[in-house]
């Protein structure tokens, strides 16, 4: 699904965010991307969904070198790519159905479409009794679940979480875990940077560990371990 | 049918851009109506000087005033001096008595000039000559100069050379006005859709992030910015209509001599012009902003 070769990320400043990444993700797969601060983490993510262009090296997306997609193009690949934050993002102004609908009007979806999907995603989540919530009459767990939902109603093939647990309890946030669990069980690829050790450990999954912008561990089944880092 | 929902949806957000961004709104409203009010006003008066020059031109080319008292025999000769110089198309003979009457056709109101007029015996008779093309009124004045029985010769060649070059500056001058106006207004808008774009910018985060295409994100704000630079085109036009009508009736009544331009279709002309550079300037306005601060 993913395919990065010896992916170099040098930002304006001179800060190198990422040296000679080399990295496969396959359909279907479930993967922690793992590391301190600054490890380059954010990075990662940031150019899986493009929002940030390698300096060096090639990115493929599905057999296709996005690395050259043209600004039109961007759209469409990111219709195929949902984005959770730490932040949430969520539109203050609109209740947690009107913040999911949004993903899909800005897309052109239709309102039969709308009304279908919506409800859906809302229930998958859990969060079907508080459709009509305001983002700040939520919790942040429930906050976060909204952004999830969000981030899957278009149908993409793989969710791209960048710390979505970072604000939570460590309850809440395994929830959030649990159901990032459940959507990769669904068929979709999950790929989600985090520093929650306890997490990681505990779900089993593949893990990438980055250190100074290098990856000095890829783990099936891997555990966060402080002693390697 | 994606079509017009987003179509719907951009006239939605473009209005409610404008109302919640009133005092920018109508900041930028305002500078567009006045710079397109300068223009307009730049404009009538081109385009009447223009007619102007082109009517003086077309009227009597030139004139001969006869010395008092001519002979009968000098008379018969003169005109026929006229009538054969190359160049003149036609001539005809005005007495004293009919120049006056036209005159006081001109000025009914004015009792007193008319009177002074009478007395001082300001008109005499004249030959009215029309020539085949301006550029030739020179040479039959040069041509007629020094011919006993004449008294002067007037030709408004230099008066329409005069208006041509006024006309001219003029063009110039409210050219160099307008771009600069148009400039300043071009602006005023980019400003103002910038401040609106600003207030939006988490949710543009957020559409971009989901993938909505780039004109999706973008033509709100542009429609926003051409309905700014329309609105204020459009007050421009109304304002310089009903300025050019009331100043045409004030001519009608004290300078009905002076060829003006008719109101219809001018001003409905001047309207589409003003429409259309208006919304030319609310996009070129919105686009710079929307550029620079959409950048994917």
């Amino acid at each position: 699904m993913f395919d990065l070769q010896n992916v170099t990320k040098v930002y304006p400043n001179q800060v190198v965010a990422l040296s000679g990444v080399t990295l496969r993700i396959e359909r279907g797969e479930f993967v922690f991307l793992v590391g301190a601060s600054g490890a380059g983490k954010s990075t990662l993510v940031k150019l899986l969904y493009r929002e940030e262009l390698p300096t060096r090296g090639r990115l493929f997306f599905n057999g296709r070198n996005i690395t050259g997609l043209r600004a039109s193009q961007v759209p469409y690949l990111r219709r195929r790519v949902g984005v959770v934050f730490q932040d949430c993002k969520l539109l203050p102004h609109k209740t947690a159905q009107g913040n999911v609908a949004f993903a899909l009007e800005v897309t052109g979806a239709g309102a039969y479409l709308i009304r279908r999907r919506v409800p859906a995603v809302l229930e998958l989540v859990g969060l079907a009794d508080k459709a009509r919530a305001y983002p700040h009459e939520l919790s942040g767990g429930e906050q976060q679940r909204v952004a999830l939902a969000r981030a899957i109603v278009n149908n993409p093939s793989v969710v791209i979480a960048d710390e979505p647990t970072g604000n939570l309890d460590p309850q809440t946030a395994w929830e959030i875990v649990r159901l990032l669990g459940e959507i990769n069980r669904r068929g979709r690829t999950v790929i989600m940077a985090t520093h929650a050790k306890a997490i990681v450990n505990r779900m089993g999954k593949r893990v990438v560990a980055l250190d100074r912008g290098r990856i000095f561990r890829d783990d099936e089944n891997g555990v966060y371990d402080d002693g390697l880092l | 049918m994606a079509f017009f929902r987003s179509l719907g949806r951009g006239v939605l957000e473009a209005l409610g851009g404008v109302v919640a961004n009133s005092v920018m709104s109508l900041a930028s409203i305002s500078t567009v109506a006045l710079t397109m009010l300068i223009l307009a006003g730049f404009l009538l008066a081109a385009v009447n000087l223009d007619h102007l020059a082109t009517v003086v031109e077309s009227q009597i080319q030139l004139r001969v005033y006869l010395a008092d008292g001519l002979a009968e025999e000098d008379f018969r000769q003169l005109e026929a001096r006229i009538a054969g110089l190359p160049g003149v198309v036609s001539h005809a003979y005005v007495d004293r008595k009919e120049a006056l009457e036209r005159f006081r056709g001109y000025l009914a109101d004015d009792q007193g000039l008319l009177e002074a007029v009478e007395e001082l015996d300001a008109l005499p008779d004249s030959f009215e000559i029309h020539v085949l093309r301006p550029d030739l009124v020179e040479r039959v004045a040069y041509e007629l100069k020094g011919q006993p029985g004449i008294a002067s010769i007037s030709y408004p060649a230099e008066t329409v050379r005069r208006l041509i070059d006024v006309t001219n500056l003029l063009r110039l001058g409210g050219l160099a006005v307008a771009l600069l106006l148009t400039g300043v207004a071009v602006f005023i808008i980019a400003n103002t859709i910038r401040i609106t774009v600003f207030a939006r910018r988490d949710e543009i985060t957020i559409m971009k992030l989901v993938g909505a295409a780039d004109w999706y994100i973008r033509w709100p704000f542009l429609l926003e910015g051409t309905l700014l630079g329309m609105v204020g085109a459009g007050l421009a036009a109304l304002a310089a209509g009903a300025g050019y009508r009331w100043l045409i009736a004030l001519f009608f009544q004290r300078l009905p001599f002076l060829p003006l331009v008719a109101p219809e279709p001018l001003l409905g002309k001047l309207s589409l012009v003003l429409l259309v550079l208006g919304a030319l300037v609310g996009v070129v306005g919105s686009q710079i902003s929307v550029r620079r601060l959409l950048r994917v």
